[in-house]
């Protein structure tokens, strides 16, 4: 629609700014104001209970990660990542292209993040393994967040790329079923999952330990005699002490794998099959077919897949409240702590403003790990 | 424009109805009648839920006595005749098939020893004639309305029936709702629905918030607005109410109240329900009482406004049971071993002795899951050696310490002890792994001879415990003295669970009337049906547990531990203690020594202290 003239433009932003105020009204009301007031609960120690409240100001965040990694750390870190930030925008724009001058690349300004970003990212692997200061069980929370983060996410994201490039595969025959079998598991709630990986994690009387014993039993028979060491092979304790997480994070990648694929298997049945056709008239082999059609057509459904398994892996909760058997910091997660502190009538410490400085602290790594992927999005869209 | 105009009036007008709907909803449902809001611990279905509530709207039965119970429709015919063709009838019309009364019952057959035997249809017969004389002594009229209902499948009649039986029979006025189900078998009914009953004017509006029953209702709380009257929970769990000054004293004058009795010297002075001529206070056991009071600490005083000075000690709670931490035992596995199921351990040494007769017998001794309940071995072994108040100076924050300088080498000790129990097998193989209720099921299974836990365990486990006495045959005891040790071989603990009555709530005379009824007229079928031990003095104890009854009447004040350190201390209990143990019981790695543990608590304690203070 093409609007002529100064009077129609303003009555067609009224008009917009209309329509949209009922989304924005519940933005702010469900996310902009809470996120607010989770910053204000923040400063203040409080139970929740009552009223009255008391006024720590960053006491929480200082308690949290170390009077030395608030004090001057912290600022200084932002003040360099923001010089550099502020150096990268001036500077963009210059001739990159040595050969042919007149070919200007200019610089994107998301790069400006850059360094911005790993400087936080440096300050926090720092705080994370190089330091004692500051609240060590917290400290362990957010280590073992990452560690699903990266190591769930890793092993989750291959499976889930192998399953969805092996079930795209035109020939490849039953593929409805297995899709299916492999996303089922997502429609299990987290403490479904959790129930269910209790049964065969048991140490006692588990599946896993059933079938390791069974198994050992068979091949001492077939070998015509008993042997020694298949039959004294002690319980294995998945869901104990340094096996926990391990058997958390399994568990969490067998219910989040189908839920990838799926996101993945839906991006690449959507490349037009002109593109495959036109590459191997060329002559380009399966490889070459897949590294540089494959997965640069899919590349924004990839990014969008990472994104929403680092924000679940960074607020995961009912998993690890439901299997952990300690709930110690070797299986705990900022999540839970979050809600020992808060919420447990059994604990009865009501830190509810402590609590919250974690979800702050929870809310802008989401952040900083959100905009890190964005980076990696490409900023030439793709339309197809 | 006016498509958006449009869609605005048609969000205000939705937004609108739904409110006035919602408002109107309380008139419509509750009538003119005066509401307590109960706000419950338990989750739908639960027993406890069950016991107050009744069965849910949708699950209640249909038909009072149900197809199986042929026993009481055989008593029925047999104590009033003149009704036998119209219960016959009745029963065709409802099950679509002849009664058949020679066949044996339900109730016979999976009665304990009921094989079909001759001895059990023997005991069957004189159960139906003592049942016949029971209904034969009911009053005409309801059995009219009894067989009536015999021939209808009607979910209504469940508490028709039961109001109509009360109205006629109140000669079993204290035990109306067991006679009743006594009588109707396939018939529940709750606590609360017998109150209604009982005092028309009220209405209880119950909310079974489950275990975090005080976090559902934070928000409640904090704005003041639709406050529960009554909230369920344990003393340790509600501290947060008295602490912040939201639950009403029941022993101190309450100078706003609209009850004489409550102003001048306050709740748990009133009249006892069942007995006017008595007083609240004195219908409860002294050391239920005793379990029940908070004391004010000098952080309520300073920081909370708290109206009592510090160091008073005030019942905020309103008690309905009791838990005690007990070593419960197999006594079939004493007997396995050649020991006398009585004769349980009095010391520590004897316990190790028994537990490496247990072992060399094949059997696991000690049922644990990973970290529950697993602070309770340290706690315990740490009170008798060196003495409850030894260990509450330690933590909080005076001497002796754990380790250092002015450590005090029976914490080593302990440690050392413990860790020898796990080197020599004591606890069940895999406990680290295993998780709650893991050490319920291979306990009363019979697979483990120990387990130590609270006495709520008869409960949990009724439905999954075995009842063949060969396997199973529960038994308790306190945590036996250690030789030598400094601490008080008669302490016990004891938590109460109960009620508070909060400050904010529109209707306290309400809410400490159903109190009053509950203690009065519920505490006993709540004991019997759940098994738990009951804060009323006139209710005997389950038999699991019954050799605590003396234990605990012959306890002085300083033998009753009621919180322990959770209640004194309990950032330091989570953050200190219970975060170092994880390390030190449960992994397999070892990665604390006994030596390394007590350093570690040491160390986390005066971290804590520079961050919260001490004897927090």
């Amino acid at each position: 629609m093409i609007v002529r003239g100064k009077h129609a433009r303003f009555r067609q932003g009224v008009l917009g700014l209309g329509l949209l105020s009922p989304a924005l009204a519940l933005f702010g009301v469900f996310v902009a104001w809470p996120a607010a007031m989770a910053f204000q609960i923040s400063l203040y120690d409080w139970t929740g209970f009552s009223p009255r409240a008391d006024y720590v100001g960053l006491g929480h965040f200082r308690a949290m990660f170390g009077e030395m990694a608030t004090s001057w750390v912290v600022p200084f870190l932002f003040a360099l990542g923001l010089a550099l930030a502020v150096g990268m925008l001036l500077g963009r724009g210059r001739p990159v292209d040595r050969v042919n001058p007149r070919l200007v690349r200019r610089i994107s300004p998301k790069w400006a993040w850059v360094p911005t970003l790993a400087v936080l990212m440096g300050w926090l692997v720092w705080w994370l393994y190089w330091t004692t200061d500051g609240d060590d069980f917290f400290r362990h929370c957010v280590r073992n967040n990452f560690r699903l983060m990266f190591v769930g996410g890793i092993f989750q994201f291959i499976l889930a790329f192998l399953f969805a490039a092996g079930l795209s595969l035109p020939k490849f025959r039953g593929s409805k079923f297995y899709r299916t079998m492999i996303f089922f598991p997502a429609f299990i709630s987290a403490v479904g999952v959790a129930i269910l990986w209790q049964r065969v994690y048991d140490v006692r009387y588990g599946l896993l330990n059933e079938a390791i014993r069974g198994v050992a039993e068979t091949v001492s028979q077939a070998v015509s005699y008993v042997h020694p060491v298949a039959l004294s092979i002690a319980p294995i304790e998945w869901l104990g002490g340094d096996n926990m997480f391990n058997s958390i994070i399994l568990a969490g990648i067998w219910s989040g794998v189908g839920s990838q694929m799926i996101l993945l298997i839906a991006a690449i049945q959507r490349i037009p099959p002109t593109y495959y056709e036109a590459a191997r008239v060329d002559g380009a082999g399966e490889r070459h077919v897949f590294f540089n059609i494959t997965i640069p057509m899919i590349r924004e459904v990839i990014l969008i897949t990472l994104t929403l398994w680092m924000i679940g892996a960074l607020k995961v909760f009912g998993l690890v409240q439901a299997m952990s058997i300690t709930h110690d910091e070797k299986s705990s997660v900022v999540s839970v702590r979050q809600y020992e502190l808060a919420f447990s009538n059994r604990d009865n410490i009501y830190q509810m403003g402590y609590a919250t400085s974690m979800a702050v602290v929870l809310l802008v790594l989401i952040i900083v790990f959100a905009l890190g992927l964005r980076l990696l999005r490409s900023d030439d869209e793709l339309e197809f | 424009m006016r498509f958006f105009h449009q869609l605005v009036a048609v969000v205000v007008i939705t937004l609108v109805g739904v409110l006035a709907w919602d408002l109107s909803q309380r008139r419509i449902t509750y009538g003119d009648k005066e509401l307590i809001i109960y706000a419950g611990m338990f989750g739908p279905g639960e027993p406890v839920q069950l016991l107050y509530s009744g069965p849910p709207p949708g699950l209640a039965p249909r038909e009072p006595f149900g197809p199986a119970a042929a026993a009481h429709y055989a008593a029925l015919i047999q104590a009033w005749p003149d009704y036998a063709e119209q219960v016959r009838s009745s029963y065709q019309a409802v099950y679509r098939r002849p009664l058949k009364l020679d066949e044996p019952t339900a109730e016979t057959t999976s009665a304990p020893g009921g094989d079909g035997s001759a001895a059990a249809t023997q005991g069957a017969a004189e159960s139906d004639e003592s049942l016949a004389a029971r209904y034969r002594q009911l009053d005409p009229a309801y059995i009219r309305q009894l067989v009536e209902a015999l021939g209808e499948q009607d979910e209504t009649n469940r508490l028709k029936l039961f109001n109509a039986f009360a109205d006629l029979h109140p000669q079993y006025d204290k035990r109306m709702i067991q006679v009743f189900q006594d009588l109707h078998p396939a018939y529940t009914i709750g606590l609360f629905e017998d109150f209604e009953r009982r005092f028309p004017q009220y209405e209880v509006v119950e909310r079974w918030d489950g275990r975090w029953v005080l976090s559902a209702n934070r928000p409640r709380f904090l704005t003041g607005a639709d406050v529960p009257d009554l909230i369920a929970g344990s003393l340790l769990e509600l501290r947060i109410l008295y602490q912040e000054n939201l639950a009403l004293p029941l022993d101190q004058p309450i100078p706003d109240a609209e009850t004489p009795i409550w102003r001048e010297k306050g709740i748990m002075y009133g009249p006892s329900l069942d007995d006017p001529g008595a007083m609240l206070k004195d219908t409860f056991h002294p050391w239920a009482l005793q379990a029940s009071r908070y004391t004010v600490s000098q952080a309520d005083a300073n920081q909370n406004n708290h109206p009592f000075p510090a160091g008073t000690e005030i019942q905020y709670l309103w008690p309905d049971i009791v838990h005690s931490n007990v070593i419960f035992y197999n006594r079939a596995h004493f007997r396995q071993i050649g020991r006398d199921p009585d004769d349980f351990p009095e010391t520590v040494a004897q316990f190790e002795q028994i537990c490496e007769q247990l072992r060399a017998a094949g059997i696991e001794p000690i049922a644990q899951d990973g970290m529950t309940y697993m602070e309770m071995w340290w706690g315990d072994l740490v009170n008798r050696t060196l003495g409850y108040d030894t260990y509450v100076a330690t933590c909080g924050g005076d001497l002796p310490r754990f380790a250092g300088p002015q450590g005090d080498p029976r914490y080593l000790a302990c440690a050392q002890r413990l860790r020898g129990w796990r080197q020599r097998g004591f606890w069940m193989d895999g406990f680290s792994a295993s998780k709650w209720p893991g050490a319920q099921r291979d306990f009363g299974t019979g697979r483990c001879t120990f387990l130590f836990t609270g006495t709520w365990l008869p409960a949990e486990i009724s439905n999954t415990r075995s009842y063949d006495p060969q396997v199973f045959d529960p038994s308790c005891f306190i945590f036996p003295a250690v030789v030598g040790g400094e601490g008080n071989p008669r302490q016990i603990s004891c938590n109460a669970q109960g009620h508070a009555i909060t400050r904010q709530g529109e209707n306290p005379e309400g809410a400490a009337l159903l109190l009053s009824y509950l203690s009065a007229y519920g505490a006993e079928i709540a004991s019997s049906r759940l098994n738990y031990i009951s804060a009323q003095k006139n209710v005997a104890f389950p038999e699991s547990v019954r050799a605590l009854g003396p234990i605990l009447d012959a306890a002085g004040p300083g033998d009753i531990i009621t919180g322990g350190l959770q209640s004194l201390f309990p950032r330091f209990f989570k953050f200190v203690l219970g975060e170092t143990f994880s390390k030190f019981f449960v992994h397999r790695s070892d990665e604390l020594s006994p030596e390394g543990f007590v350093e570690r608590l040491e160390h986390k304690a005066q971290m804590h202290y520079k961050r919260y203070g001490k004897g927090t």
